[in-house]
C-alpha cells in the first residue's frame, strides 16, 4: 500500500497546487475602457485608471496609486464636465471592493466612495443633471447625487445582471439587461414606462437612440433590433452571423454593426434589410465609431478596420493599423486621433492617427 | 487546460441546466451522477483491487518474506513482485481511479467557473465553448441554489453572528470526505496492531478538499460533496462499507 500512498499524496499536492495558483492570479476579466476630455485619456484596465498626456502618453497619475488586492478597473470612466470622473470597480471575489468612484480629474484625488452596490460595474455610469445612474451586475440600477448620496427613493432593478450603460432621451431612460429585457424609465421618478417583450436573450448593447423614433440594440441571440421607443414594440429584427456586444452605429441612415465571428453589416435602420457585409477577420465586440462620413472599428486580431462608402454607392474597407494583441474595446476619438485599447498586448492603450500611423502607446509601468 | 474535457463538460452542464428548468444546483448534481456513473467500472475495479492487496499483505507468505529480507530491501521488491505476479494483484491498479478523479476535477473547476461566466472576457469565452443550438437562450445561467451563489465561495451569515460567514459547505464536505475514507478502507482484522498506511492520507484528503471547497466556489464543493455522497452509496450497495472503521480505536487514524 506503500507504493500507492504517495502518488496519491503528491497528486493532492499538485492539484492543490495547480489550483491556487490559479485562483490566485489576477487575468483580465474584460477590455480597457477609455475616454477622453482636453488633454487627458483616461483609461480603466486592470488594478489602476490612469490618466494620460494625449499628446505622448505621458503617465500624468494613476487611482489607486497602490494596486489593491485584487480591485478592478474596466468601465470607462465618464465626465461631468465639471472636473471630475466617475467610474466603478469590481473585485475578483465579487463580495467586496464593487465601487463607484469619484476623482478630481486632474490629480486623481478621491472625492468619495460608494460601496452599496453587493455586485460588479461592468458598465459605465450616466452622468446626467446632477446625478449619477450606474447599472451593476446585482441588476440595479443605481441613483446618487453627484456628492456621492444614494437617492435610494428612485429604484430600478431588473432580473438579471446590468452590463450596459443606459441612455437618455427627452427625460427617459432607456436601459437593457441580461435579463432579456430593454426598459424604457422616466428619469424624475425611477417609473418604468414600458419593458420590452422577452427578447429571448441577453443584452449587454447599450441602446442607440435614432433621430426616427426608434432605438437600436444587439443581442447575444445574434440579432440587431429596432425598437419603438414610445412603446417598446420591435419594429423590425435583423439575424446576424453570432453574439453582438456592441451597439450600432448609424450614419446615413444606415446601421453599422458587427458580431463576434467578424460578420460585419451594413442595415437598413428603416427595415432592417442588409445592404452589405463584410468577413473580418476577428470577432467584433466594440461598438463602431463614425468619423466624417467613415466607420472604424477594431477587431479580435488586432486590426483597425476603416469603412467608407464608394463613389457607386456601394462600400468599401481598408485595413488601417494592425496591433498586437486583441481590440474589444471601442474605438474613440480624440481631436484627430484614434485611441485603441487593447488586450493581450504588450501595450494597453495604441494611439494612431487618422490614416493609421502609430503616434504612441502605452504599457503601465509597476 | 484539458480542454478536451472541459468544454463537453461546459456543455454538459448548460445542456443538463436547461433540461431540468434552469437550476444549475440540480444540474451539477446530476453531472456529478453522470460522472460517477460513467467512472463506475473503474471504482469497482480500485475497491476490488484494494481488497485484493490488503489480502494479499495479510497472507503468510507476504509477511514471511518482509521478515525474511528485511536487510535486502532490492531481494524484498523482486519477491513482492514475484507475489504479486502469483496472485494476479497489480499494486498500481488501485491507484489509477483516483488518479482518474484527480485528472477530472481539474476540468471540473474550469467548467464550473466558465459556465458561471460573471465577467466580459469571461462570458466571450463560454460563448465560444457552447455547442448547443439556442444555447445563447439561457444566458446568463441563475448561480442561486437554495442559500449559495455557485459562482462565488459559499458562506452563510446569520443574524446572531454579525459579519462572519460559516462556510458550511466546506465543512460539509470534509466531514463527506473523512467518512468516505474511512467507510472505504477495508476493515483492519481485530487484534492486528501494525501501521495503517493510508491514515496520513485518511486525514489529507479531507483537508484539502474542504480547502479548496472553502476558497473556490460553490459549484466545485458542491461536486466534490454530491461526490462524496455517491461514492458512500456506491459502496453501500455492494456491501462493502467498513462500518467498523467508525468505532472508536478501530482504522487507527
Amino acid at each position: 500500500m506503500k507504493k500507492i500512498r504517495y502518488p496519491t499524496i503528491f497528486s493532492l499536492l499538485a492539484l492543490s497546487l495547480f489550483l491556487g495558483g490559479c485562483g490566485t492570479l489576477i487575468n483580465p476579466s474584460s477590455w480597457p475602457g477609455l475616454a477622453v476630455e482636453g488633454e487627458s485619456v483616461y483609461i480603466a484596465y486592470g488594478s489602476h485608471v490612469y490618466a494620460l498626456q494625449l499628446s505622448n502618453g505621458a503617465e500624468q497619475w494613476r487611482f489607486p496609486e497602490e494596486a489593491e488586492n485584487s480591485l478592478s478597473f474596466y468601465s470607462a470612466p465618464v465626465l461631468d464636465g465639471d472636473g471630475s470622473l466617475y467610474f466603478g470597480s469590481y473585485s475578483q471575489s465579487a463580495s467586496n471592493g464593487n465601487n463607484i468612484y469619484k476623482v478630481d480629474q486632474k490629480n486623481g484625488n478621491e472625492t468619495w466612495h460608494f460601496d452599496g452596490a453587493s455586485n460588479r460595474y461592468i458598465a459605465s455610469a450616466l452622468v446626467v443633471d446632477g446625478a449619477l445612474y450606474a447599472p451593476n451586475a446585482d441588476s440595479i440600477l443605481y441613483k446618487l447625487s453627484t456628492d456621492g448620496q444614494w437617492l435610494e427613493d428612485w429604484s430600478f432593478q431588473g432580473e438579471e445582471p446590468l452590463w450596459a450603460q443606459p441612455q437618455i432621451d427627452e427625460g427617459v431612460l432607456y436601459l437593457t439587461g441580461m435579463d432579456h429585457h430593454v426598459y424604457a424609465i422616466e428619469e424624475s421618478s425611477g417609473e418604468v414606462i414600458w419593458i420590452t417583450e422577452d427578447l429571448s436573450s441577453a443584452i449587454a448593447s447599450t441602446p442607440l437612440i435614432g433621430d426616427d423614433g426608434n432605438i437600436y440594440i444587439g443581442t447575444f441571440g445574434s440579432q440587431v433590433l429596432a425598437i419603438d421607443k414610445d412603446t417598446g414594440t420591435t419594429q423590425w429584427t435583423a439575424e446576424m452571423d453570432d453574439w453582438v456586444w456592441g451597439t450600432p452605429a448609424i450614419l446615413d441612415g444606415n446601421l453599422y454593426i458587427g458580431d463576434q465571428s467578424g460578420t460585419f453589416m451594413v442595415l437598413d435602420s428603416e427595415s432592417g434589410e442588409q445592404l452589405w457585409s463584410l468577413q473580418a477577420d476577428g470577432g467584433i465586440i466594440g461598438t463602431p465609431l463614425v468619423i466624417d462620413e467613415r466607420v472604424y472599428f477594431g477587431t479580435e486580431a488586432g486590426k483597425i478596420y476603416r469603412i467608407e462608402t464608394t463613389e457607386s454607392g456601394d462600400w468599401d474597407f481598408s485595413i488601417i493599423h494592425t496591433v498586437e494583441g486583441k481590440v474589444y474595446s471601442p474605438l474613440v476619438l480624440a481631436g484627430d486621433i484614434l485611441l485603441i485599447g487593447v488586450v493581450e498586448g504588450e501595450s494597453i492603450l495604441v494611439v494612431i492617427d487618422m490614416d493609421g500611423n502609430e503616434k504612441w502607446d502605452f504599457s503601465p509601468e509597476n | 487546460m484539458l480542454e478536451f474535457l472541459t468544454v463537453p463538460f461546459v456543455n454538459a452542464m448548460v445542456l443538463l441546466y436547461g433540461l431540468i428548468g434552469e437550476n444549475f444546483g440540480l444540474a451539477i448534481i446530476l453531472f456529478t451522477l453522470a460522472i460517477r456513473l460513467l467512472t463506475f467500472p473503474l471504482t469497482s475495479k480500485q475497491l476490488k483491487s484494494t481488497q485484493a492487496m490488503q489480502e494479499l499483505q495479510q497472507s503468510k507468505k507476504w509477511q514471511q518474506i518482509q521478515k525474511k529480507y528485511k536487510d535486502n530491501k532490492e531481494k524484498l521488491a523482486q519477491e513482492q513482485m514475484k507475489i504479486y505476479q502469483e496472485m494476479g494483484v497489480s499494486p498500481f491498479s488501485s491507484c489509477l481511479p483516483t488518479m482518474l478523479q484527480f485528472v477530472i476535477i481539474i476540468p471540473v473547476f474550469y467548467a464550473v467557473r466558465r459556465v458561471l461566466a460573471t465577467t466580459p472576457l469571461e462570458l466571450l469565452q463560454l460563448s465560444r465553448d457552447l455547442g448547443i443550438p439556442d444555447a445563447a437562450n439561457l444566458i446568463p445561467l441563475n448561480s442561486q441554489f437554495l442559500w449559495m451563489d455557485l459562482g462565488q465561495p459559499e458562506r452563510l451569515y446569520l443574524d446572531f453572528l454579525p459579519g462572519i460567514g460559516i462556510p458550511v459547505l466546506a465543512i460539509i464536505v470534509v466531514i463527506t470526505t473523512y467518512l468516505q475514507s474511512k467507510l472505504m478502507t477495508p476493515a483492519t482484522p481485530t487484534g492486528d496492531q501494525g501501521p495503517n498506511p493510508t491514515a496520513g492520507l485518511t486525514l489529507m484528503m479531507p483537508v484539502m478538499m474542504g480547502w479548496i471547497s472553502y476558497i473556490y466556489s460553490a459549484g466545485l464543493a458542491l461536486y466534490f460533496l454530491t461526490g462524496n455522497l455517491v461514492s458512500i452509496i456506491q459502496y453501500a450497495a455492494t456491501g462493502r462499507l467498513s462500518l467498523s472503521n467508525l468505532r472508536p480505536g478501530n482504522g487507527k487514524s
